[in-house]
């Protein structure tokens, strides 16, 4: 009887330990981000420099985004959405100007020429966008395929999103994967009909999409299992963020007891003509409570260096010149690893020159109310449920 | 004890009535305007939503979350109960600690069960590759298959199902057993005229428990049905994660209709109101 | 024994159909193996993904579908990733908690319900179903919207406390509803008695009808603390100010990035712990139940 008080005892005290430890409240910078989306150590310099504490938390989609903010339970001070998302929050009134003159590492021709261009187009819908956010990662979805099916990266590489969605055109077997989020399935199947991936989803769009999506049944509606399943040899093709295949491929060449080489990677990715161009950007909503010290925290990335080692973590390429002419230099390394990361970067997100139409590749998406995203998840639905 | 203790279940109506029936009133206002997420301020009447109720991906979800619901709950019974049984009939001196080491993986975290019980119906994964090592080439093909998220559903919620029937055998006075052979019965006609019809308590519980969280989720069928494979949960998710709260809350407003008209069913079958668990 | 007897042979063996029964021995030798390859196939569908998650946490390869060589290296790693640690030590307060205080509150509620007049008791019952059976993703919503309602007098009210808060709302039923047959089943003189020996109500409520219902609330406690060690979406929509727990953290990290095999390590981990403080707590309690009978 003793001793089980005394454990019980010990067991008190412990808990009591333990609920001090996690509700010491200190003052903390709050950030909204997606998962694995940041180098902690540069965060953690970050909290050093600045003495404060930098508390992450997650959400995996835009739209999560936006309610977490609307929702008011939490005063965010900083969040990473994608274009669209960033021009809803501005016309929901949720956003706050960035004060440039706050940021010391900033100047005009910082960005590479995608992203300058990518702002340029995004202006021209929503003239606000260059002064609501600074740009974190960017990039755009493709096609990536299993090269060991033999005939498929030939035909993907000519006929693109005619291939994807006609089995025919196929090689017999390939199993196809879409990714399971309803806009970006609607973006692709505009694609597929040479149309935009804003039109707007009226009837006519509606049944044409769904038509397109009923083409093929897709062996798989996935997210980050896509690229895993492509990697694992169990599907030959999907549409995902170009992102998802350079985790994977990072992954490889990183690999601790078998690192490879990027010729030796068994899938690639193809970029079509017609994508989804996407940029993820840092924004300041109207209730943050530390607005210098989120100003603080963007300049701090803006830092080419740290973006440098941000970018060795994310995947994604830096939104920055210098971080990425960093990146490039890697190639005259000894490391292997820098060798075959410069390599990445510098295929999967090459300079533009002049046979380009604009400076980077892709559309970006623009913002659908929520009765046409209504529409459009249903339209998936059906197609799912055919 | 009456005159003493009536105080101490007031706190637990008012608990109830502000955490429980306030959010369920909002919903079901929610369900009948037309507005941007929880702001009212632009809440128009409409009645558009239930136009939504009826379209066939709808009505199809709800279908399937119906079969596959049933389908799980049916064998879950079964394995279940057998599973129940065996340990109750067992030798161990401690039975207990036997039942509770068998539900053990229902303590570590649900989505990566999920996540771990997808990657061995792919046909490579960590196991078939350390097989294959060893010079034995055996592998599965069935994620995103009916069958998968029925075999996902029944390893994720069979555990309540033991535990409940489990618990009604443990109560069944021994002496009852002894009279039954007493007076003649065969070990089978034992189990179905004494046992059986004394543990279905246990299984009436032990069904809701599996059914419900079967019929409403949506983790499971979106891992192991590979996307494929829509349930009402899905649905719902989906309009909540479009910030369709409108449309959201009505099918979530129906599905507790349902859910209440059950449990009122289950009440009127047991009278005090006290089935589950 | 029979054979032995003189003149065996001569008479007609009885076999078990002339006693009015019929026999069963085959249907029974194949049920019994029927049932045993239920069990075993049950036991394997809930072990096979605790067993894979515990490879993939000793698989020094990040990828899932090979095995490279046996590592611990993600064992290790589990206390330099900042964020994950946050998460676990989040998870753990949060459950004991709110399982501590579920079990506290469930209880004397459960004592008051058992009081109360039928019809009354049937109503508080319909209520106490409503967070057990509501889908997850509602009782989230649910709450949060009741919670946003304070919000302007507690700008910092959503994270522990509303995540406390709503863990102890969906476990409170199960904890009521565990306690309560085992009231039923008390004698009601057992409390008369000890008010006629002078003891003051509440002081016998805790040393005579506490002991008597100590298995339902064990039993409740344990429900409670599965359920809210595990919980994922309630926790998602109640939390708030980066307060974030283990569930949360898994599901997000899922999202653009592959899951770190820590996790695996962790809940490998968690496993083990919870398999050693099964096998003590009964030894303990089969030592002080060796005590008792001596």
């Amino acid at each position: 009887m003793k001793t089980t008080k005394i454990l019980i005892g010990i067991c008190f005290a412990l808990l009591l330990a333990l609920s001090l430890v996690t509700l010491r409240q200190k003052e903390a910078l709050l950030i909204l981000n997606w998962g694995e989306y940041i180098n902690d150590e540069v965060v953690e310099r970050f909290e050093k420099e600045y003495n404060i504490n930098v508390v992450i938390s997650l959400a995996d989609s835009n739209e999560l985004f936006y309610s977490k903010i609307k929702s008011g339970t939490t005063a965010y001070d900083l969040v990473i959405p994608s274009e669209y998302m960033v021009q809803r929050m501005f016309e929901s009134g949720m956003l706050q100007h960035i004060q440039k003159e706050k940021l010391s590492n900033y100047h005009e021709d910082m960005f590479l020429p995608g992203v300058n261009g990518f702002i340029e187009s995004m202006s021209a819908v929503f003239p606000e966008y260059a002064d609501y956010q600074i740009p974190y990662f960017w990039g755009t979805f493709g096609l990536m395929y299993n090269k060991r099916k033999t005939g498929l990266e030939e035909i993907i590489k000519e006929k693109g999103w005619e291939a994807f969605f006609n089995e025919a055109e196929l090689p017999t077997g390939t199993e196809v994967g879409m990714y399971n989020v309803p806009r970006f399935a609607y973006a692709a199947a505009m694609f597929y009909n040479h149309l935009s991936p804003n039109a707007i989803p009226n009837e006519e769009n509606i049944a044409i999409a769904q038509r397109t999506l009923s083409m093929r049944k897709f062996n798989e509606w996935g997210t980050d299992t896509l690229k895993k399943n492509i990697q694992k040899r169990d599907l030959d093709l999907a549409f995902v963020y170009i992102g998802d295949f350079l985790d994977m491929l990072y992954q490889e060449i990183n690999d601790e007891v078998n690192p490879k080489d990027i010729s030796d990677i068994a899938y690639d990715i193809y970029i079509p003509d017609e994508t989804i161009a996407f940029m993820d950007s840092f924004v300041i909503p109207k209730n943050a409570r530390h607005v210098d010290l989120a100003h603080a925290f963007i300049n701090f990335f803006l830092d080419p260096q740290n973006a440098y080692e941000n970018a060795s973590v994310v995947g994604y390429c830096t939104p920055l010149v210098e971080s990425y002419n960093m990146i490039l230099a890697g190639k005259n390394s000894d490391d292997k690893y820098l060798q075959n990361w410069a390599l990445a970067i510098e295929k999967y997100y090459p300079l533009p020159d002049e046979t380009w139409e604009k400076p980077y590749k892709g559309t970006p998406l623009t913002n659908f109310d929520v009765n046409s995203l209504t529409k459009i998840t249903n339209m998936v639905n059906n197609v799912k449920t055919r | 004890m009456n005159k003493y203790f009536k105080k101490l279940a007031i706190p637990y109506f008012v608990w109830l009535y502000v955490l429980a029936i306030i959010p369920f009133v909002i919903m079901a206002i929610l369900s009948f305007v037309n507005n941007e997420g929880l702001n009212f301020s632009k809440a128009i009447f409409t009645l558009d939503n239930f136009g939504y109720l009826t379209t066939s991906s709808t009505v199809i979800a709800f279908m399937n979350s119906l079969f596959y619901a049933v389908i799980a709950t049916l064998t879950c019974i079964v394995i279940g109960y057998m599973v129940a049984y065996a340990i109750f009939r067992s030798h161990f001196k401690n039975k207990f600690l036997v039942m509770t080491i068998l539900i053990l993986p229902m303590w570590s975290n649900m989505l990566l069960r999920i996540e771990a019980l997808k990657n061995i119906m792919e046909p490579h994964n960590i196991i078939t590759d350390i097989l294959s090592k060893l010079g034995i080439h055996v592998s599965l093909d069935i994620a995103g298959t009916p069958l998968a998220v029925i075999i996902g559903l029944i390893s994720t919620y069979i555990p309540f199902m033991i535990l409940s029937i489990y618990t009604a055998l443990e109560k069944i006075d021994y002496s009852l057993e002894e009279a039954a052979l007493d007076l003649g019965l065969t070990e089978t006609k034992k189990f179905w005229k004494v046992i059986f019809p004394l543990s279905t308590k246990g299984i009436v519980s032990g069904s809701i428990m599996v059914f419900l969280p079967c019929m409403s989720g949506f983790a499971i069928p979106e891992i192991l049905g590979q996307g494929n494979i829509l349930l009402i949960g899905n649905v719902i998710d989906q309009h909540f994660r479009n910030m369709n709260y409108n449309l959201g809350s009505l099918l979530a407003v129906v599905i507790l209709i349902i859910i209440l008209g059950a449990i009122f069913l289950v009440s009127k079958f047991d009278k005090e109101g006290e089935t589950l668990l | 024994m029979i054979k032995q007897y003189p003149g065996y042979e001569q008479y007609e063996v009885a076999n078990i159909e002339d006693y009015g029964y019929k026999e069963h021995r085959l249907t029974k030798k194949i049920f019994k193996v029927f049932r045993a390859i239920v069990i075993i196939f049950a036991v394997f569908l809930m072990y096979i993904p605790i067993f894979t998650i515990f490879l993939q946490s000793i698989n020094s390869s990040t990828i899932t579908s090979e095995f490279g060589q046996i590592t611990f290296k993600w064992y290790a790693n589990i206390f330099d990733k900042g964020s994950l640690l946050t998460a676990i030590r989040n998870t753990v307060f949060i459950s004991i908690w709110a399982t501590l205080i579920s079990t506290v509150l469930g209880t004397l509620f459960a004592i008051g319900i058992s009081t109360l007049e039928r019809k009354a008791k049937r109503h508080i019952m319909l209520l106490n179903n409503i967070p057990l059976l509501n889908a997850d993703i509602v009782s989230g919503i649910g709450l949060m919207l009741i919670f946003s309602s304070l919000i302007h007098i507690f700008p910092y009210f959503f994270g522990w406390r509303t995540m406390l808060l709503a863990h102890i709302f969906f476990t409170l039923p199960y904890v009521v509803l565990s306690v309560l047959p085992k009231l039923r089943e008390l004698d009601p003189n057992l409390f008369e008695a000890s008010l006629d020996l002078g003891v003051k109500p509440y002081p016998s409520l805790y040393k005579v009808i506490i002991p008597a219902i100590k298995a339902g609330i064990f039993s409740g406690m344990i429900l409670a603390f599965t359920m809210s060690f595990d919980d994922f979406v309630i926790s998602y929509y109640t939390t708030g100010n980066g307060f974030d727990n283990l569930s949360i953290w898994i599901y997000s990290s899922m999202g653009r990035k592959s899951l770190s095999p820590s996790v695996y390590a962790f809940s490998t981990l968690v496993t083990i712990l919870f398999f050693i403080l099964l096998i003590i707590t009964n030894l303990l309690r089969g030592r002080k139940q060796h005590h008792e009978n001596h």
